[in-house]
């Protein structure tokens, strides 16, 4: 079963070297960590700490690495259902589950390797650059957004095995986008206002608000980057007015995250398992 | 000794019964043809064969193996080429083969030897490390039959080999599938829309038509149950025409096709001044006729009533009609 897996994986990582998918996702990497540090900064000029590139990079990786995760994953299954190569594939002697597996680590290896040399390049020029660099929290940094990166490149894979089009794949990932990276917020806003839980005379948020973090995979990010990341916690409004309550700590959201991998993954494969091609 | 083996091997999808009721045997080492008209349940049946769908009844096995409870053993036994293509363009052609190899878990010595030979077969060895997106499509065509031999698979299945390629590289890959069938000793099982095809590579082929199978035997045998000789004409009142010709002994399965009336006769040559007496003294006028020896067309029409042209649609006013289908169920 392990041989099918990688034999799988090993194809897709050598497919995305050759289409130069890895090298623009992680010049993109590379160029935009640079530019948070070098020109991130109004207060001041020149190159900027690890912990300050952070905070710029911030919201921008989570819209980066979501999409870019989600793009990898929608078209693994249905890409090759309607190229016409899945009957080939059947036809060896993989299982369904050992596809699906293989296309997740191989997808995941493309991932996890541009993150790592895009952040990591970034992070070593930036440290030649700058003194006092805690590379500590940088590889907590990147070790966050590659989980995060994990969880949507799972949903992508998802999405491709539960529709029959890949443009109706595309167009569910591009929902699953806006939803959490944008939409999340006003929906979790709205509905505290139209309960009106918002305690405004003490200050606080109900513990059902804080925990729907738990529910968008990206806000699960965040809170596990403010939580172990001082500098960048400054980042948090919430934790700054309110504080995190005692659930939201370090375990709780990791265990969120990792569920939140393994779930999406786990129904595709169900669900390609039972798929007629 | 019997290599595929189907017994009542039935596909409903709703209402609709896509094959029905199949039964046949496939020789070992013979190249067996599956021949039919567009929808007509080719596809669906070679896709049942090697485990990518179950049958709604029945069952088949392949080099002893049932395809329902030994789907694994199955899938070892075959090498299939479907009709899309499905090469992985980013990688060369060994490696192609390689990622195959490793899928069915041949060892590193196995392997390499394998690729040179299936390389040779197909003569791309002096391009197995170009990559694919750079082969031109007939070269991507033999790569694929490679493919589907790098496993020493006992049975072949080629969905449509020669789809979409032109008349010299088609010839081509004929060339290499009668090479491996007769250097490999591999059984293989083909579908095509080009009767030519079946002619030329295949032993015996089965002729199926809205899910059934109408005839399975050797192409002689089935060229033979036409007639001798086939003749073709075009005359005024060619139903009236008919009936009288159905009348005569030596006439042979007449149909009316398309405004030609196509019916088999020993003695094809000998025949034709008595057919013009016939027409002359019925005051029918025969506008033109001629003889030929039978081909799978003329065994086509006559089991089913029409040729594959008419489900194509497309008419070939070259000599013989160009009988080919497209796509598949």
């Amino acid at each position: 079963m392990l041989d099918i897996i990688i034999n799988i994986a090993k194809k897709e990582f050598i497919d995305n070297i050759r289409n130069k998918w890895i090298i623009i996702i992680t010049i993109l990497f590379i160029s935009l960590t640079l530019l948070a540090s070098y020109a991130g900064s109004i207060y001041s000029e020149g190159w900027q700490d690890l912990g300050s590139t952070m905070s710029v990079m911030g919201g921008l990786v989570n819209f980066l690495i979501t999409i870019i995760a989600l793009i990898l994953g929608y078209s693994a299954i249905i890409g090759e259902i309607e190229k016409g190569s899945m009957d080939s594939l059947l036809s060896l002697p993989a299982k369904r589950i050992e596809i699906i597996l293989g296309k997740f680590f191989g997808l995941g290896i493309v991932l996890t390797f541009a993150i790592l040399t895009g952040f990591g390049t970034a992070g070593i020029i930036i440290g030649f650059n700058v003194h006092n660099v805690n590379y500590v929290e940088y590889l907590i940094f990147i070790g966050a957004t590659i989980l995060v990166g994990l969880v949507f490149l799972s949903i992508g894979i998802f999405l491709s095995c539960l529709f029959r089009k890949r443009s109706t794949a595309m167009g569910s990932a591009i929902l699953v986008f806006f939803l959490f990276t944008i939409l999340w917020r006003f929906i979790v806003v709205a509905l505290l206002f139209f309960i009106n839980a918002f305690d405004i005379k003490n200050a606080t948020l109900p513990d059902w608000y804080l925990a729907l973090n738990f529910f968008n995979p990206i806000n699960a990010y965040e809170i596990l980057l403010s939580l172990n990341i001082p500098s960048l916690a400054m980042q948090q409004v919430e934790a700054i007015t309110f504080g995190y309550t005692s659930f939201l700590n370090t375990t709780n959201v990791l265990i969120a995250l990792i569920l939140w991998l393994l779930t999406p993954l786990i129904l595709a494969c169900w669900v390609f398992k039972n798929k007629d091609i | 000794m019997d290599i595929i083996i189907t017994y009542g091997l039935t596909k409903k999808f709703g209402d609709l019964t896509a094959v029905n009721n199949l039964s046949f045997n496939v020789k070992k080492g013979e190249i067996f043809g599956f021949l039919g008209p567009n929808g007509a349940g080719k596809t669906t049946t070679i896709k049942m064969l090697t485990t990518l769908l179950n049958p709604t009844s029945g069952t088949a096995t392949i080099a002893g193996f049932d395809i329902i409870k030994q789907r694994d053993e199955v899938r070892k036994n075959i090498g299939v080429v479907f009709q899309e293509p499905a090469l992985d363009v980013e990688l060369t052609g060994k490696e192609n083969l390689e990622y195959h190899a490793r899928m069915y878990g041949l060892s590193r010595d196995k392997r390499k030897k394998r690729i040179n030979d299936v390389l040779e077969l197909v003569n791309l060895w002096d391009k197995r490390d170009v990559l694919v997106k750079n082969y031109s499509g007939g070269m991507k065509r033999r790569l694929e039959i490679a493919r589907g031999l790098m496993h020493y698979p006992v049975v072949l299945f080629l969905d449509e080999p020669t789809l979409g390629l032109d008349a010299q590289t088609r010839r081509a890959i004929w060339a290499y599938i009668k090479k491996m069938n007769k250097e490999e000793g591999t059984t293989i099982f083909l579908t095509t829309h080009y009767m030519e095809e079946a002619e030329y590579l295949c032993n015996r082929v089965g002729i199926i038509d809205y899910g059934k199978l109408l005839v399975i035997d050797d192409i002689s045998n089935l060229k033979n149950s036409v007639g001798k000789d086939v003749i073709t004409l075009s005359c005024t009142d060619a139903d009236r025409f008919v009936k009288i010709l159905e009348n005569e002994k030596w006439v042979e399965k007449i149909k009316r096709h398309e405004g030609l009336v196509t019916f088999g006769v020993e003695k094809g040559d000998e025949k034709i001044p008595e057919i013009i007496e016939i027409a002359r003294k019925q005051d029918i006028k025969i506008k033109s006729i001629s003889v030929r020896k039978p081909t799978l067309d003329d065994v086509f029409l006559s089991y089913t009533g029409r040729t594959i042209r008419d489900e194509e649609g497309q008419v070939s006013s070259k000599g013989r009609l160009s009988l080919r289908f497209r796509g598949g169920r």
